[in-house]
């Protein structure tokens, strides 16, 4: 028994080894980048993919501390880190309509986002330590780093052949409108809104006001096709906001033309460098 | 509980020290520990079916005891019969209860009669097929004089509820178990670390082959209207090894559990898609419930010593049985009938037991000819598997007129490349270890320790990379 035992525990320290190691090349892959954030800022903007697909605002005093997938969960344990943090003036949120879609609350970044958390944001103690420490430590317990890493590792030994068309106008019609349809089916298949969304956007909203922050909701633009597909719904963030006597800037429209995007939702780099000229001028006034 | 769940990752650590460390002087502490810990273990799932298994448990055990004090043949049939409609009662009522109301209630509007019954929003308990049968081999054993029964309720109740293969098998003869539960263990450094393998192998059958299969088979037979025929057969594939990596994993942990707590369990699948006929097939797939529908129907019948008409009564009966047993429905029925189908012939010209050993025992690569047979068989079950597999019979017709349509020449919409590699991977460790009673027991593992360990933790990393982000249940855990 002594030695199946010591067998074991040599075994288990070699896998914790690996799990390092594993847990170093998502560090560099996955985790790093999202919680990088500029503190010396006034202004941030707090979206998902929608807002992440404009880069940096460099040269000016804005902070875009969006990222791909990020839910209104992820983005109040943002808010309540720069208020702690940083002397947040401004802070602009995306109101899309998709923002409150049940989707979400599958399909966010709460294990990256637990980073900027708290103890006091969770019930209890051994909460706190699964949901900030114990996945983000032994990531091999997770699929999520599992399904990176492979993808991680085959991009690098097989470099990916199919470079992504970046402008939208130059797919086929039929491909547009096929592209279109399954991402409407993604984001706008629940006939409800997801009421944990709803009640983290409303904490967002109490706590701009607790705090002195002034809040702008905004919606990004969208392709025709996407604007003009059937399965179009809006889980109402906007009217929230319109409640709360908050002001929206609605760009949804903005370009009518598909070489500025790089699907149906997503801006490429020329629809991205306009729109962000755009929006610093109105920000500016 | 699932065995591929971080809840199955902590309980099993904590019962092996109580079970080893803190209980091993005791026979009797060690027995109610696992009572205990299998009840949890099952509990763990829906707690309300806990009375059943223990009802079950108690029913079975007062049977055993009358029948061991019992001389009187008839008194003796009595309580054997009480046995079994109380056990197949139950499995009769929570499975089977809706497919025979629906079916005569059908059958009644057909002759233009309306009945007015409503069905029952019945909840299957997980493994009930299972232990059930366990159950009924203790009585019938008894019954027939084969097995001493048990006076001590505990190690009954411990057999019955035994945690690694309660929910989905094998189905364990009192003759084998009971024996082993009423005898002190002992730690078997050399069993232990097999035990840890064969685990590690049914784990990456299950996380690796059998749940990354299910995402496109599940894709493929729920949206089947949609794929032609040649993507269907892709479809029909994945789930065939599906099924296997699936099953095959779950038993290979429940062993290699087992094992760790010093049981032995049966072997509950020999590699059988590497099968030269389907008779041969059948003696490698299920192995505790084609054995217990063997020796508790099949023989009970006549098996295959009477005349033509009845062994092909019998082999009809012992296949639909056997598909009837997997669900409430009309596909498993069918697929029951078509495996008797493919049977009979080898049956009626005595070729069912012409492939006893392992398929080329003494050299590295098959011959023409049994590569030509395992193909073969191995395409009689893919088709078989798809009526296990659809929603309903017309779901499978549809499926299969459309594998043999012209559209099986189209360019499958979906062919992921990566997976099936890992299939071939898969199937040339099988083959490599086919002699062996799982993949990671073979010689070069016994030999080198550095390279045992490499593999190891390759399979780990293996798991870890291609697990799927949706848990998939085990698919017994239905039946």
């Amino acid at each position: 028994m002594k030695k199946f035992i010591i067998q074991i525990l040599l075994f288990l320290f070699v896998l914790l080894v690996f799990n390092g190691i594993f847990k170093l090349i998502l560090n560099d892959i996955y985790f790093d980048d999202y919680q990088q954030v500029n503190l010396n800022s006034q202004t941030y903007l707090l979206a998902d993919s929608h807002g992440e697909a404009l880069g940096q605002f460099s040269e000016h005093a804005f902070f875009n501390f969006s990222a791909p997938s990020d839910s209104y969960v992820d983005m109040k344990y943002k808010l309540e880190y720069l208020i702690s943090k940083s002397d947040i003036k401004t802070l602009i949120l995306t109101v899309d309509n998709h923002a409150l879609s049940p989707y979400r609350d599958n399909s966010n970044n709460i294990d990256r986002s637990s980073y900027f958390t708290f103890r006091d944001d969770y019930s209890n103690f051994l909460e706190y330590l699964e949901q900030k420490y114990f996945y983000q430590i032994f990531v091999m317990f997770d699929s999520k780093y599992g399904t990176l890493l492979k993808k991680y590792l085959i991009s690098t030994i097989v470099p990916d052949g199919f470079s992504q068309q970046n402008i939208w106008g130059e797919e086929t019609d039929r491909y547009r409108k096929d592209a279109s349809f399954k991402r409407s089916e993604m984001q706008f298949s629940f006939n409800y809104q997801s009421t944990k969304l709803k009640k983290e956007l409303v904490e967002i909203i109490y706590l701009c006001k607790a705090n002195n922050i002034k809040l702008i909701g905004i919606k990004f633009p969208l392709s025709k096709d996407y604007l003009n597909v059937p399965e179009m719904k809006n889980y109402g963030s906007d009217k929230i906001f319109q409640e709360n006597g908050l002001e929206i800037m609605n760009f949804e429209e903005y370009f009518i033309n598909n070489n500025f995007f790089k699907d149906q939702d997503h801006l490429n780099k020329k629809g991205a460098i306009l729109f962000k000229n755009n929006l610093i001028q109105i920000l500016s006034r | 509980m699932l065995f591929n769940s971080l809840d199955f990752a902590i309980f099993l650590p904590i019962v092996f020290i109580l079970y080893w460390f803190v209980v091993n002087k005791n026979l009797k502490h060690q027995n109610i520990l696992i009572a205990i810990a299998s009840y949890v273990f099952y509990g763990w799932w829906d707690w309300r079916f806990l009375a059943l298994i223990l009802f079950s448990t108690l029913v079975d055990y007062v049977i055993g005891v009358s029948l061991g004090k019992e001389q009187n043949l008839y008194k003796r049939k009595v309580l054997l019969w009480i046995s079994i409609i109380v056990n197949l009662g139950f499995l009769g009522f929570f499975k089977y209860y809706n497919f025979f109301l629906d079916n005569f209630k059908s059958a009644f509007t057909f002759f233009g009669f309306e009945i007015n019954a409503n069905s029952l929003n019945i909840i299957l308990p997980v493994g009930i097929s299972f232990y059930t049968f366990q159950t009924l081999s203790y009585t019938i054993d008894v019954y027939k004089k084969r097995l001493e029964p048990t006076k001590d309720f505990i190690s009954f109740a411990a057999f019955v509820s035994f945690f690694p293969q309660l929910v989905a098998g094998p189905i364990e003869r009192a003759t084998n178990l009971l024996p082993q539960i009423l005898n002190k263990r002992k730690f078997e450094y050399n069993e232990a670390v097999d035990g840890l393998r064969q685990i590690l192998w049914g784990l990456f059958k299950k996380i690796v082959i059998a749940d990354n299969c299910a995402t496109y088979a599940n894709l493929i037979f729920n949206n089947s209207a949609d794929y032609s025929g040649s993507t269907l057969l892709i479809g029909a594939i994945f789930f065939t090894f599906q099924i296997y990596g699936d099953f095959s994993g779950y038993s290979d942990i429940a062993i290699g559990t087992s094992r760790l707590f010093g049981f032995n369990l049966m072997q509950n699948f020999a590699f059988p898609y590497f099968s030269r006929d389907i008779a041969e097939f059948w003696r490698r797939w299920h192995i505790s419930l084609s054995t217990w529908f063997r020796d508790y129907l099949y023989i009970p019948l006549g098996g295959s010593k009477g005349g033509t008409w009845m062994k092909v009564r019998n082999t009809f009966i012992i296949f639909i049985v056997s598909g009837f047993w997997h669900g409430a429905n009309w596909t498993f029925v069918v697929w029951g009938a078509l495996n008797a189908l493919y049977f009979l012939p080898l049956l009626l010209t005595k070729r069912n037991r012409q492939n006893m050993e392992v398929v080329a025992g003494d050299s590295y690569f098959p011959n023409i000819k049994e590569l030509g047979q395992m193909f073969f068989t191995f395409s009689l079950t893919v088709l078989a598997w798809i009526f296990f597999r659809a929603d309903d019979m017309h779901h499978a017709m549809r499926y299969l007129s459309e594998i043999f349509s012209n559209s099986i020449l189209v360019k499958p919409e979906l062919f992921p490349k990566e997976l099936l590699l890992l299939l071939n991977i898969f199937l040339l460790i099988e083959w490599i270890a086919r002699k062996h009673k799982h993949a990671l027991e073979g010689p070069i593992l016994i030999k080198y320790k550095a390279l045992r360990w490499t593999i190891y933790l390759a399979i780990i990393i293996f798991i870890f990379l291609f697990r799927t982000s949706d848990k998939i249940e085990f698919i017994y855990f239905q039946f």
